[in-house]
C-alpha cells in the first residue's frame, strides 16, 4: 500500500478508547471549580465555551444477552440543523491497576432522522436528559462541567428548545475524558496528575459500576 | 441597618481582672462606630467609647497621609482578627482552652416568695461559680499562650536562618515558577520549563525547553542559588529588520524591532534570570513570526510574489519600491549605520503589538478549533485533516480564499499604502508651499491603515467669495481617487499623474478667478481656450480675451508655464475689429503665423500684495482712465 493509504488506515484504526474520570461538585461551589479550570486549562479564545445539549438514550433489549444502548446527542443552540452525534460506549474495563476508567467507544455524526431510524431497528426510548455547562480543554483532555436536568413533562413531538427543565440534583457533573489508543501508557498518569490539581474542590474517580 | 441576626447570644466583655462589662451597644452600633472612625479625612475620633486608649488615638490622629491612616487601622483590625482566629481554633480543638456558656443573668431568675433570701443565696453561689470559672479560664489561657509563643519562636527561627542553599533554591524556584511555566520531570530531579507558545495554539516544531538547576558552587552568590540553562539556539538574540527602498536606492524606511520596550538599548549586563528568559522568549517569537512569514511567502495565492532568500523576504510592493524583511542576529547588526528615518517611541510599541496580534490570529487558525456542538464530539482534528496538515483549507475557507489575509499580505498592503500616502501628501505639501494661492489639505480622522481620506481646498487669499474649489481624495493601497465637481478620477500607480492633475487644477483655478474678477468689473469673456488635461507641463493652456463695452482696450490673460498670470493689452481701433486678422499692424515679428498682437503688461507696476490684487488694480486703472477721458 502506498504511504498515504497506510496513514489513513492507521489513523482510522487508532482512537477507539476513551479514558474517563468522573466526579461531582455542589452547585454553590461550582463557580470555584470553573475559575480554577479557567486558570489551569488552555485559553485560546479567552472565553469559556458553553454547551447546551440534549441526550436521548435508546436501548435494544435482547433476550438472553445484555442490552445495547445507543446515545443520541445534539446541541440545542445549533439550530436549525443541529449535528446529531450517535455514540456507543461499552462498560468500563474493570482493571484495578489503572488509575482511570478505560472504555471502548464508537461514534458517528448523523442527521436528525436517526431517532425514527433507531425505532425502526427496534431500539426503544429509554431515558433522556439535558446537560448544560462549560467545556475546558487542556492539550488532549476535555473537561466538562455540566448541570444535568430532565424534562418536567415528556413531550417528544414538541421540539421546542425552551422546554421547562428540572435539575436532577443540586450538583454539577464533571467529566474528564481523553481519546486515545491502546498504546498510550502515559495517558492515565497525565489525567491523574491533572485531577490532583483539582483535588480539594472535587475528586475525580473511576466509574464505579455498582453505584 | 442592623447586622446581627436574631436569637444570637449576646456578647459580654470582661476586663483583665474579671470584671464583667455588658456592652450597651449592639453589634451594628459598634460596627458603625468603627466605620465612622475610619473616615479618611478625619484626624481625630468623634465619639469616645469606653476604650479610647492610647493606641487608637495615635491611629486616628496619626499621619497626615490618609492612606497611611487607613492602612494602619486595617492592619490593627487584621492583627486582632488573626489573634481571635487563632484563639478560636485553639478553643475548637478543646485541648488547651475551654469556654463555658455565660452564666445566666441573675435578674431574670426572680421568683415570688422568699425573694430576698433566695436572691442572696443565688447571688453568692453565682459569684463563686463565676470566680472559679474565671480562675480556670485564666490557667487555660496561659497554656494556650504558651503554645502560641513556642510556635512563633519556631517560625522565627526558620525565617531568620540563612542555612544552606537548599531552602533558598526552592524559594527562588517558586518565585520563578510564578512567572514561567516550570514543571518537574517525573523520575528525575530535573525542573524543566517551557518557553513556547503552545498553549496559545502554536505548532512551531523547535525545542524550547529550559532547565533550572542548582547553581554550581562557583556561581553561587548571595542572591542566586539557581541556574537557568537555555538551549543554544535561543541564547542568541535576533532582530527583525524592515527596509523599504526605491529602485534608485533611496531608503524610505529602515526599522528594527527586537520586541523590547526600549528598542535600541540592549543591556548585556543585566543577568537576572527573568531578563534572560524574556530575551529567549523574544527570540522564539521573532523566529516563529519570521518562519510564518516565509511560509506565507511561498503561498501560491499571493498576488505579489515575494522571494525568500536565506534570511530575508524581498517583495516589490510598488513598481519601483521594494520591501525587505529580514531576521538578523545581534552579531550581524551594526547600530552605528546611519539611518535616515527611524521609527521610535509610540510607533515601535504599536508595531510590536500588531505583530503579536497577527501571529495570535495565525495561532487561532492553526487549531481549527471548531466548536464542539454537541459536547461529546472528539477534540481535535479528524484523520484526513491531520494528513492534510496545518495549512489545509476546509470547505468554507476554500470558498473565501481571497478573503483570508495572511500576515505577509497584510504587511505588504500596509507598506504599500504608507508609501503612496507619504508620497502624495509630500507632493501636496510641495504644491501648497510653492503656489501663491491658499491650498489647504485636510486629512480625515476616519482614515485607516489601508485607506486615507481627505480634502483639498483652493482659495485665493482675500478673494474667498469669488471662487472656492474643493476636491475629495481617497488614497488606497495602489490607487488614488479624486472627486471634484461631480467628476471622479482614478490614478493608478503613478504619483506624477496626480501632480500634473493638481498643477492643472491650480492653473485652471487661477484662470477662473481672474476671469471672475474681471467680470465683476464689467468685462466680458469674448473667447477662451482651456485644456482640461495635460500630458506635459509645457502644455498648460489657459487663455482668454476680455472686452469691455465701454473701453476700447482688449485684455488677454494667460496662465504661463510657471503658473503665473500673464496679462497683455491691445488697443482696438474700431469697435468690432477682433475678427480682422490680416491687419498690417498685426504682423508678428518673425512672420509666418498670423495672429493678434498684444502688448504685455508687467503687473509688478501695480500695487498689490498678490498677483490677483495687482490685476484688480490694473483693471480698475483702465476703467479709471476711460472715465477720465
Amino acid at each position: 500500500m502506498d504511504p498515504a493509504q497506510l496513514l489513513i488506515t492507521q489513523n482510522r484504526a487508532f482512537p477507539s478508547l476513551e479514558y474517563v474520570l468522573q466526579g461531582s461538585i455542589q452547585d454553590d461551589s461550582a463557580h470555584l471549580l470553573k475559575a480554577r479550570l479557567q486558570g489551569l486549562c488552555d485559553n485560546i479564545t479567552g472565553e469559556v465555551e458553553q454547551f447546551d445539549d440534549h441526550e436521548i438514550v435508546h436501548t435494544l433489549r435482547i433476550p438472553g444477552a445484555s442490552n445495547v444502548s445507543l446515545r443520541v446527542r445534539y446541541a440545542l443552540d445549533d439550530m436549525p440543523n443541529p449535528i446529531y452525534h450517535l455514540r456507543y460506549v461499552a462498560s468500563a474495563e474493570l482493571d484495578k491497576s489503572q488509575s482511570v476508567s478505560v472504555r471502548q467507544f464508537h461514534d458517528c455524526c448523523v442527521t436528525k432522522n436517526i431517532q425514527s431510524f433507531l425505532q425502526e431497528l427496534g431500539f426503544m426510548y429509554d431515558h433522556e436528559f439535558f446537560a448544560k455547562g462549560d467545556i475546558f480543554r487542556k492539550g488532549r483532555m476535555k473537561i466538562t462541567v455540566a448541570k444535568i436536568s430532565t424534562l418536567l413533562e415528556r413531550n417528544r413531538s414538541d421540539m421546542n428548545p425552551m422546554q421547562i427543565r428540572r435539575p436532577l440534583t443540586a450538583s454539577c457533573f464533571v467529566e474528564m475524558s481523553l481519546i486515545g489508543s491502546m498504546h498510550d501508557d502515559k495517558v492515565a498518569d497525565e489525567m491523574k496528575t491533572f485531577a490532583e490539581q483539582l483535588k480539594p474542590l472535587i475528586s475525580l474517580e473511576k466509574i464505579d459500576q455498582k453505584r | 441597618v442592623t447586622i446581627e441576626p436574631c436569637l444570637e447570644p449576646s456578647v459580654y466583655e470582661y476586663t483583665l481582672d474579671g470584671e464583667k462589662i455588658k456592652s450597651t451597644q449592639s453589634m451594628s452600633d459598634h460596627f458603625t462606630k468603627i466605620l465612622s472612625r475610619m473616615e479618611l479625612n478625619d484626624l481625630c475620633s468623634e465619639d469616645s467609647i469606653e476604650n479610647s486608649n492610647e493606641d487608637e488615638r495615635r491611629i486616628t490622629n496619626g499621619g497626615k497621609n490618609a492612606f497611611g491612616t487607613f492602612l494602619e487601622q486595617m492592619r490593627q483590625a487584621n492583627i486582632e482578627i488573626c489573634a481571635l482566629h487563632d484563639i478560636l481554633t485553639l478553643v475548637m480543638s478543646r485541648r488547651y482552652f475551654n469556654l463555658f456558656s455565660n452564666v445566666a443573668d441573675i435578674e431574670e431568675n426572680l421568683n415570688t416568695g422568699n425573694v430576698r433570701q433566695q436572691r442572696d443565696l443565688l447571688i453568692r453561689q453565682s459569684q463563686d461559680i463565676i470566680h472559679k470559672s474565671w480562675i480556670s479560664k485564666r490557667t487555660s489561657a496561659r497554656q494556650a499562650a504558651d503554645v502560641l509563643l513556642s510556635s512563633y519562636e519556631r517560625f522565627m527561627k526558620i525565617i531568620n536562618t540563612t542555612s544552606g542553599n537548599l531552602e533558598n533554591f526552592h524559594v527562588q524556584l517558586s518565585n520563578l515558577r510564578q512567572r514561567w511555566k516550570i514543571r518537574k520531570q517525573t523520575n528525575t530531579n530535573k525542573y524543566l520549563g517551557d518557553l513556547s507558545f503552545r498553549s496559545a495554539g502554536s505548532f512551531y516544531p523547535f525545542k524550547m525547553q529550559f532547565e533550572v538547576t542548582k547553581a554550581d558552587s562557583h556561581k553561587r552568590t548571595h542572591n542566586n542559588s539557581i541556574d537557568v540553562i537555555i538551549p543554544e539556539e535561543l541564547q542568541v538574540r535576533v532582530i527583525l529588520k524592515i527596509d523599504i527602498e526605491t529602485k534608485d536606492g533611496q531608503i524610505l524606511l529602515r526599522t528594527y524591532s527586537t520586541m523590547m520596550a526600549n528598542d535600541t538599548i540592549m543591556n548585556i549586563n543585566d543577568n537576572s534570570y527573568d531578563s534572560i528568559l524574556e530575551n529567549a522568549q523574544r527570540t522564539v517569537f521573532l523566529k516563529e513570526l519570521f518562519s510564518q512569514l516565509c511560509r506565507e511567502a511561498s503561498d501560491i495565492t499571493n498576488i505579489i510574489q515575494p522571494t525568500v532568500m536565506r534570511n530575508s523576504i524581498k517583495c516589490w510592493i510598488l513598481s519601483d519600491v521594494m520591501m525587505t524583511i529580514s531576521l538578523l542576529r545581534t552579531s550581524e547588526f551594526d547600530p552605528s549605520i546611519q539611518t535616515e528615518s527611524t521609527l521610535y517611541g509610540a510607533h515601535i510599541g504599536l508595531l510590536e503589538y500588531s505583530l503579536c496580534a497577527l501571529l495570535r490570529q495565525q495561532f487561532l487558525r492553526n487549531f481549527h478549533y471548531s466548536q464542539l456542538k454537541p459536547s461529546t464530539l472528539m477534540l481535535g482534528v479528524p484523520a484526513l485533516r491531520r494528513i492534510a496538515g496545518v495549512n489545509a483549507f476546509n470547505y468554507n475557507q476554500l470558498k473565501s480564499i481571497s478573503e483570508n489575509k495572511s500576515i505577509l499580505q497584510t504587511i505588504i498592503e500596509l507598506a504599500q499604502h504608507q508609501v503612496i500616502r507619504a508620497r502624495i501628501l509630500n507632493l501636496l505639501n510641495n504644491l501648497a508651499t510653492n503656489c501663491d494661492i491658499n491650498m489647504t489639505v485636510n486629512i480625515s480622522a476616519f482614515s485607516s491603515t489601508t485607506s486615507t481620506y481627505g480634502r483639498v481646498h483652493l482659495i485665493a487669499p482675500g478673494y474667498d467669495v469669488l471662487c472656492r474649489w474643493s476636491y475629495m481624495f481617497q488614497i488606497e493601497e495602489c490607487q488614488v481617487k479624486i472627486q471634484y465637481k461631480s467628476h471622479l478620477v482614478e490614478f493608478q500607480h503613478h504619483v506624477e499623474e496626480v501632480q500634473r492633475f493638481f498643477i492643472n487644477q491650480i492653473a485652471c483655478f487661477k484662470f477662473t478667478i481672474a476671469c471672475t474678477l474681471a467680470k465683476i468689473f464689467g468685462w466680458l469673456v469674448v473667447g477662451s481656450t482651456m485644456a482640461p488635461t495635460v500630458g506635459r507641463l509645457s502644455e498648460i493652456q489657459f487663455s482668454a480675451q476680455l472686452d469691455h463695452p465701454q473701453i476700447p482696450t482688449s485684455i488677454g490673460i494667460r496662465i504661463g508655464d510657471d503658473l503665473q498670470l500673464q496679462v497683455a493689452v491691445r488697443k482696438r481701433h474700431e469697435r468690432n475689429d477682433d475678427t480682422r486678422m490680416d491687419d498690417d499692424s498685426n504682423e508678428r515679428i518673425g512672420g509666418g503665423t498670423k495672429g493678434i498682437k498684444y502688448d504685455s503688461i508687467n503687473l509688478d507696476d501695480y500695487y498689490g500684495i498678490s498677483t490677483l490684487q495687482k490685476f484688480e488694480m490694473f483693471i480698475s486703472s483702465l476703467l479709471h482712465h476711460e472715465k477720465q477721458q
